[in-house]
């Protein structure tokens, strides 16, 4: 493998953990990441060595990925950039075919997980801290565990929620488009970040609430959510990150309302304020 | 505690009593709307109308008269604007493409200012020189007039005692002898001559008719009294003025009356307007109807200038400078020329191309904006016609400029007049303002004060209602006055939805009129 390649995995955060040997025939190798756990394959590459050294990496746990491209003095003629367009799309491809095997994946594991893991109670610290209910979720261990499905049910992954709040989701599984339901549609839905505030938003107003787990996923919940619910009376409820330069939780949340023609609910905290 | 973001935070800092109020809130997310400029109702916030949109010749004057009184420049440049159309109307024509399109010159001002700001003051300095003129013809045909006159009624005796004879004749013979007597009397009696006029003070449509008849198919109405603009309106017969001379004297267009008693008979008449008037008059006007109906309204070009009383140097006077009111009177002789003389066909100016490109453009950014949504939609009846005026205002200022032998307007006689209409624009707008200043106007008014002293950017028709029972006793009169707000572009209704119930009618306010 190209040293400059590696170098390029190691700028982005995703470099091997040991050797990563790359012959360079455009097949796509999946790799452990240096200071994740043993026996994880999260990082993926795939790299060509004509005409000019090329390919892609990224994670699966953080769904990034790159291109890469060696530099060299001479410029690529006309026919090699062609050829590196038609490699370029090949790795995409390789990349496509893999990931879906690795939510297939996912999707397995997290169903066996779901199963079992038992219904949580409202025992459980990060409740308790957040005084709300469990509703729907399940514990496993210490850990809260929240379903994450499309619109047709299928469970794709899992989120899960240690005692001490913080949180992640089972490497590989799909989340975009997936959200995780409390209650059932009558006439409105609500659609906000976290289970805490979907526990908090279902128990001061009766209606179904749709957590879709980060911002970045509003929008294309929403969609969803539409596509099911034409008439549904859609409200997202925003997460109001006005300490953090462009406010991501309004401007998700006003672009997911936008998008179904639905309604933007902001918290205004200065207004109770004492 | 990290800083508050969610309503799971907010059930922790407040209840979640809260949080369901505050979802109840939630507000379409929709695109932010456009608001066009709103109509304030009893607001008045124009630009000035500085006298350098004028020839030098002319802005010196209106500048020095504007010191001299201590008035806001727009009375004298208005004013300057209708005696430039009192003096050149009707001789002058100007067509934007070069064709059969023409606009005739006459223009009609109207600057209102409250009692007590000198108006007549700068009316007086302004029409000086027509004053003066008219005198001078006046008394250089005194003598020709009297002689005439004599002639006249002599001839007009002797013909009344000739028609007694006749009567009285035994034979035919005689008869015919007194019948071809009278007719040479009739013939040979000359035409009635009359000393020129360019202006009236007061008149009525009637004798306006006849005036354009007698004196060249031209006339101005200079005046600082409401009089015409409330016959105008129908004020003094329950607003059925007979108008169809005034907005013909505008247009250009013949004039045919044939009624028992008077005819008159006029191809292209020539009317323009100089008024300063109270902002009162306009209130009372505001009442009929048939008067914006009628489109009369719209031939206007306003100016309503902040009144400078209560901020005047009393201690300070500075006359008009010789040097200056001379040289306006000898400018404004030198375009009388010609005057009085036989009716002609207009002459005809045409716009310089880079002037037609300039003029084009102002009409297409005008066109843009009057349409539904747009900003001046609720002036569109004033703004469809401000190209016209523009394109009129730019050949006055260019034979100011270049005198009666111009054939073109420059680019720099349309940027003026470019400039000028773009200044006018608001002052319309506070103008049709207060023309809506009436019962309703107010209620608006009070709505809009409580919108703003209660940081309201919607309310339902109810919240309105509830919060000036004093006020609307009943949903008609609210009705009203937010019809009025939704029409001047200070709210908007929508339909706010409610789970399981009736929608309700809700307003939201244009931040512009929160914010000014």
């Amino acid at each position: 493998m190209s040293d400059h390649f590696r170098q390029a995995l190691a700028t982005a955060g995703l470099a091997p953990h040991g050797d990563l040997s790359l012959a360079g025939d455009g097949k796509l190798q999946r790799y452990r990441i240096e200071g994740e756990k043993a026996g994880s394959r999260n990082g993926w590459a795939v790299l060509y060595s004509h005409p000019v050294m090329a390919g892609a990496f990224g994670s699966w746990k953080t769904g990034e990925s790159h291109t890469w491209c060696e530099r060299t003095s001479k410029p690529p003629t006309p026919a090699e950039r062609a050829e590196l367009q038609r490699h370029m799309k090949a790795a995409q491809a390789a990349r496509a075919a893999e990931l879906a095997n690795v939510q297939a994946s996912a999707r397995e594991r997290a169903a066996k997980l779901w199963a079992t893991a038992h219904p949580a109670t409202n025992a459980h610290p990060y409740l308790q801290r957040k005084q709300i209910g469990a509703y729907g979720i399940r514990q496993l261990r210490d850990m809260l565990v929240i379903a994450a499905r499309d619109v047709h049910g299928q469970l794709h992954t899992l989120q899960f929620i240690s005692a001490d709040g913080s949180k992640r989701f089972l490497t590989g599984g799909r989340i975009v488009g997936c959200y995780f339901a409390i209650g059932r549609p009558v006439d409105s839905m609500l659609l906000c970040e976290g289970l805490a505030t979907a526990s908090t938003l279902h128990h001061a107003t009766g209606r179904a609430v749709a957590v879709a787990f980060n911002c970045g996923n509003l929008v294309a919940v929403a969609k969803a959510l539409r596509g099911k619910f034409p008439t549904l009376r859609l409200i997202v409820c925003a997460d109001n990150d006005f300490q953090t330069p462009g406010n991501p939780g309004v401007t998700h949340a006003r672009a997911a309302a936008q998008a179904v023609g639905g309604f933007l609910a902001v918290p205004r905290f200065t207004e109770v304020a004492p | 505690m990290n800083a508050p973001t969610d309503f799971n935070d907010l059930a922790a800092m407040a209840s979640i009593e809260e949080v369901l109020r505050q979802v109840d809130k939630a507000v379409p997310a929709v695109e932010p709307p456009v608001w066009p400029d709103p109509i304030l109702p009893g607001a008045l916030r124009t630009p000035p109308i500085p006298p350098e949109v004028l020839p030098s010749w002319l802005a010196d004057m209106a500048r020095a008269v504007s010191e001299s009184t201590q008035t806001p420049p727009a009375l004298a440049v208005m004013s300057a604007l209708a005696v430039l159309a009192t003096v050149l109307h009707r001789r002058f024509e100007v067509a934007p493409f070069g064709d059969s399109y023409t606009e005739p010159l006459a223009l009609w001002t109207l600057s209102a200012s409250p009692s007590g700001t000198r108006k007549s003051a700068v009316l007086n300095a302004m029409l000086g020189p027509l004053v003066h003129w008219e005198k001078l013809l006046r008394d250089r045909m005194r003598k020709d007039i009297a002689k005439v006159n004599a002639t006249r009624a002599v001839a007009k005796k002797r013909v009344e005692r000739l028609l007694v004879d006749a009567a009285k004749a035994k034979e035919p013979s005689e008869r015919e002898a007194i019948r071809a007597e009278v007719e040479r009397e009739e013939t040979e009696m000359p035409e009635e001559i009359r000393a020129p006029r360019l202006f009236t003070g007061d008149t009525t449509a009637e004798r306006l008719q006849a005036m354009l008849v007698e004196h060249g198919e031209r006339m101005a109405v200079h005046s600082d009294e409401a009089g015409i603009f409330l016959i105008m309106a129908g004020i003094y017969n329950g607003g059925a003025a007979n108008i169809d001379v005034f907005l013909q004297g505008h247009a250009g267009s013949p004039m045919r009356v044939d009624r028992a008693g008077r005819s008159a008979h006029v191809d292209k008449p020539a009317l323009s307007f100089g008024l300063l008037i109270q902002p009162d008059v306009m209130s009372e006007v505001a009442g009929s109807s048939r008067f914006r109906g009628s489109g009369l309204l719209a031939r206007f070009l306003y100016a309503m200038p902040a009144s400078n009383v209560g901020t005047r140097d009393v201690r300070r006077h500075t006359p008009i400078p010789e040097e200056v009111a001379d040289e306006y009177e000898r400018y404004l002789s030198s375009l009388l020329e010609g005057v009085p003389g036989a009716v002609e066909a207009p002459k005809v100016l045409t716009l310089s191309e880079a002037a037609r490109e300039a003029w084009l453009d102002l009409s297409e950014e005008i066109e843009r904006q009057q349409g539904e949504g747009g900003r001046y939609e609720s002036i569109n009846d004033w703004t469809s016609k401000l190209p016209g005026a523009v394109a009129r205002i730019a050949a006055l200022l260019e034979l100011a400029e270049t005198g009666l032998n111009a054939v073109e307007v420059s680019f720099e006689s349309m940027d003026r007049a470019l400039r000028l209409g773009r200044l006018l624009i608001p002052h319309a707008q506070a103008a049709f303002g207060l023309l809506g200043t009436d019962a309703v106007d107010n209620d608006a008014a009070a709505i809009l004060k409580w919108a703003r002293g209660n940081d309201r950017t919607e309310f339902t028709r109810r919240e309105c209602q509830k919060g000036q029972e004093g006020r609307f006793r009943n949903m008609d009169r609210l009705q009203k006055a937010l019809a009025r707000l939704e029409h001047q572009d200070v709210v908007r209704e929508f339909k706010r939805h409610n789970k399981g119930a009736p929608s309700t009618t809700a307003y939201s306010v244009n931040p512009k009129a929160l914010s000014t």
